[in-house]
C-alpha cells in the first residue's frame, strides 16, 4: 500500500510530459541533447523524493504520538500519585484528597475558556511550550511541597498552608494539560493529518489508544513504586519533571 | 521526558502548515479591541471574552454533538472512584475490580479501532448514532434487570457491571465520531476557545457526577446517582439526534453556496467508493 503512489504517479508523469512536450528532460531527449537513462535519472529522482516525503510523514506522526504519550503519562501519574499521596500523608480522612479533586475540577471548568483563547490568539508551538513548562513545574514543584508535608510538621497554620499551595498548584497543572489535550488533538491533529495526508479518524484514534492506555498503565507504575515507598515515588515524579523543565526551558 | 517538547518542536518544523494560518483572528482581535472598547480595563475585556466564547460556542453548528459528549461526563456508570468504592461496599474485592476494569479497557481500545472503520463506512454522524445508541439500549438494559429487586444485591450490581462494561464500547466510539465532527465543524481561528468551553462543561458534570454521590452517599442509595447518569446518557442521545436533524434540516434550506459547502463536506466521507472497493475486494476473493 505504501509504495503504490511512487509506482503509480510516474508513468502518469511520462505520458503527461510526452503531451505538452514541456518538460524539460523531455524536450532534451526530443531534441537528441538527453539519453534515455537521464530521463530515468529524473522519474528515478521524483520517485525517491516521494519516498523521503513519506518517511519523513511516518517520522511526524511517530514524533506527535510520543509527545502526546509523554504529556498524558505525566498528567496520569500525578493525578493518581497526588491522591494517594494525600491519603499517606493524611491517613483516615477522605476530606483532603475530595477537596483536592473538587477544587482541580472547579478551576478546569471556570478558566478553560481563558485557556482556550489564548491558544485561539497565539501562535501554535509557543502555546504547546507553554503548557509543557506550566505543567511540569507545578508537578514539580507539588511533589516538593507533598513532601515537604510527609515530615512531622506541628503548625497547623503550616499544614493548611502547604495543602492550599499543592491545591493551587494542582489547578495550574489541570489547566495546562487542558491547554496541551486542546491545542494537540483538536488544533494540530487536523493540521498534521492533512498535511501527512492520513486520514483523520486514524489519527484521532490513534491519540485516544494512547490516552486509554496511559489512564491504565500509569496508575499501576505509580503504585509498583509506591509499594517499595510512596517517597521513593514521590521523588521519581519530582527528578521526571524537575528535569524536563531545564531542558525545554534552556 | 525532555523529548516531549523536542518531539512537537519537530513535528512543527516538519509540517510548514503549523506556523502559518493562525495569524487572522489576532489581527481582527486587536482590531476589535483597539476600536470598540479603548478605554474599558482589563478586568471587563476579561469577562467580555468569557461571554464571547461562550456565545461562540452555543452559535457552532457542532455546540448540539459538543454538549452531548461533555453530558456524558455527568455518569457514576465508569469504573472510577464512584463506582469502585460503591463494588467495595458491596464485598467485591479489589482484585474482581481490576478484572473488571482490564475487560472494559479492552473493550475501549477495539472501539478505537471500530470507531475509524465504521466512519468510513456509514460517516461519522451515522457512526455516532450507533454508537450513542448502544451505549444507551446496554445501560437500560443493565439498569432495568439491577432495578427489578433481588434478594442477592451482588447479582444485580454485577448485572450493572457487565452493562457498564458493555456501554463503554460504545462511549469511545461515540468521542471519536463527536471529535471528528467538531474538528470538521469549527472554523481554525475558534477552536482553542470552542473546545476550551467543551472542557469546561465537562468539568462541570463532572462536579455535579460529585455532588450525586456526595448526596447519595450510602451504598443503598447508590441507585439514585445511577438514575442521573442513565437521563444524562438519554439526554445525550436526545442532543446528538437533535444535531443530526438539525444538520439535515440545514441542507434543505441553506442557500445554493452554502449547500455546495455542505455537500463537499459530506463528499469528504469516502462512504460510495467504500463500498464500492469492499465490493470489488469481494469479487476478486470469489
Amino acid at each position: 500500500m505504501r509504495t503504490w503512489p511512487a509506482q503509480s504517479v510516474v508513468p502518469d508523469r511520462v505520458t503527461a510530459c510526452w503531451q505538452l512536450s514541456s518538460c524539460p528532460t523531455m524536450q532534451h531527449l526530443i531534441d537528441g541533447t538527453s539519453t534515455a537513462s537521464s530521463v530515468a535519472e529524473h522519474i528515478e529522482l521524483e520517485a525517491e523524493a516521494l519516498q523521503i516525503k513519506m518517511a519523513t510523514d511516518k517520522n511526524v506522526l511517530r514524533k506527535l504520538y510520543l509527545s502526546h504519550t509523554l504529556s498524558t503519562w505525566n498528567a496520569r501519574t500525578f493525578e493518581f500519585g497526588a491522591v494517594i499521596f494525600l491519603g499517606t500523608i493524611f491517613p483516615g480522612t477522605l476530606f483532603y484528597a475530595s477537596c483536592y479533586a473538587l477544587f482541580r475540577s472547579l478551576a478546569a471548568f471556570l478558566f478553560s475558556s481563558t485557556v482556550g483563547h489564548q491558544i485561539d490568539i497565539r501562535e501554535r508551538l509557543g502555546v504547546v511550550r507553554q503548557s509543557i513548562i506550566w505543567q511540569r513545574v507545578s508537578v514539580a514543584t507539588s511533589c516538593l511541597v507533598l513532601l515537604f508535608l510527609s515530615q512531622p510538621l506541628e503548625s497547623s497554620y503550616l499544614i493548611n498552608g502547604c495543602f492550599v499551595v499543592c491545591v493551587l498548584l494542582a489547578c495550574c497543572e489541570k489547566l495546562a494539560f487542558v491547554g496541551n489535550t486542546i491545542a494537540v488533538e483538536r488544533d494540530w491533529v487536523v493540521v498534521v493529518a492533512e498535511a501527512v495526508e492520513v486520514p483523520r479518524e486514524d489519527l484521532n484514534s490513534v491519540m485516544r489508544r494512547i490516552d486509554l492506555v496511559c489512564k491504565l498503565v500509569a496508575p499501576l507504575t505509580f503504585s509498583l513504586i509506591d509499594a517499595y515507598s510512596s517517597q521513593v515515588a514521590m521523588w521519581v515524579v519530582f527528578a521526571q519533571n524537575a528535569l524536563s523543565v531545564v531542558f525545554v526551558s534552556g | 521526558m525532555r523529548q516531549e517538547y523536542f518531539a512537537i518542536a519537530q513535528v512543527f518544523t516538519s509540517v510548514p502548515k503549523l506556523a502559518d494560518g493562525k495569524k487572522p483572528p489576532q489581527a481582527h482581535n486587536q482590531h476589535d479591541q483597539a476600536t470598540s472598547s479603548p478605554s474599558s480595563s482589563s478586568q471587563t475585556s476579561v469577562t467580555s471574552n468569557i461571554i464571547r466564547t461562550w456565545k461562540g460556542y452555543v452559535l457552532n453548528p457542532a455546540f448540539l454533538a459538543s454538549f452531548s459528549l461533555a453530558i456524558l461526563y455527568l455518569t457514576v456508570l465508569s469504573f472510577g472512584s464512584q463506582m469502585t468504592t460503591y463494588l467495595l461496599a458491596l464485598g467485591f474485592t479489589s482484585l474482581h475490580i481490576s478484572a473488571m476494569r482490564l475487560i472494559a479497557v479492552l473493550l475501549e481500545l477495539s472501539a478505537t479501532c471500530a470507531a475509524p472503520m465504521l466512519m468510513r463506512r456509514i460517516g461519522a454522524v451515522r457512526a455516532g448514532l450507533w454508537f450513542i445508541n448502544e451505549q444507551l439500549i446496554t445501560i437500560v438494559l443493565a439498569l432495568g434487570i439491577f432495578t427489578i429487586p433481588h434478594a442477592n444485591p451482588q447479582i444485580s450490581s454485577l448485572v450493572l457491571v457487565v452493562g457498564v462494561t458493555a456501554s463503554r464500547l460504545g462511549l469511545w466510539g461515540f468521542d471519536l465520531c463527536v471529535q471528528y465532527l467538531v474538528q470538521q465543524d469549527t472554523p481554525e481561528e475558534t477552536r482553542g476557545s470552542f473546545s476550551s468551553v467543551e472542557a469546561s462543561l465537562q468539568s462541570l458534570f463532572e462536579l455535579l457526577s460529585f455532588a450525586t454521590t456526595m448526596i447519595f452517599a450510602a451504598p443503598d442509595q447508590f441507585k439514585y446517582p445511577v438514575y442521573v447518569s442513565v437521563g444524562a446518557i438519554a439526554v445525550s442521545a436526545a442532543c446528538f439526534a437533535g444535531h443530526v436533524r438539525k444538520r439535515r434540516g440545514h441542507l434543505l434550506h441553506t442557500s445554493k453556496c452554502l449547500e455546495r459547502r455542505w455537500k463537499n463536506k459530506y463528499t469528504v466521507l469516502p462512504t460510495i467508493q467504500e463500498e464500492d472497493e469492499t465490493e470489488l475486494g469481494e469479487v476478486i476473493s470469489a
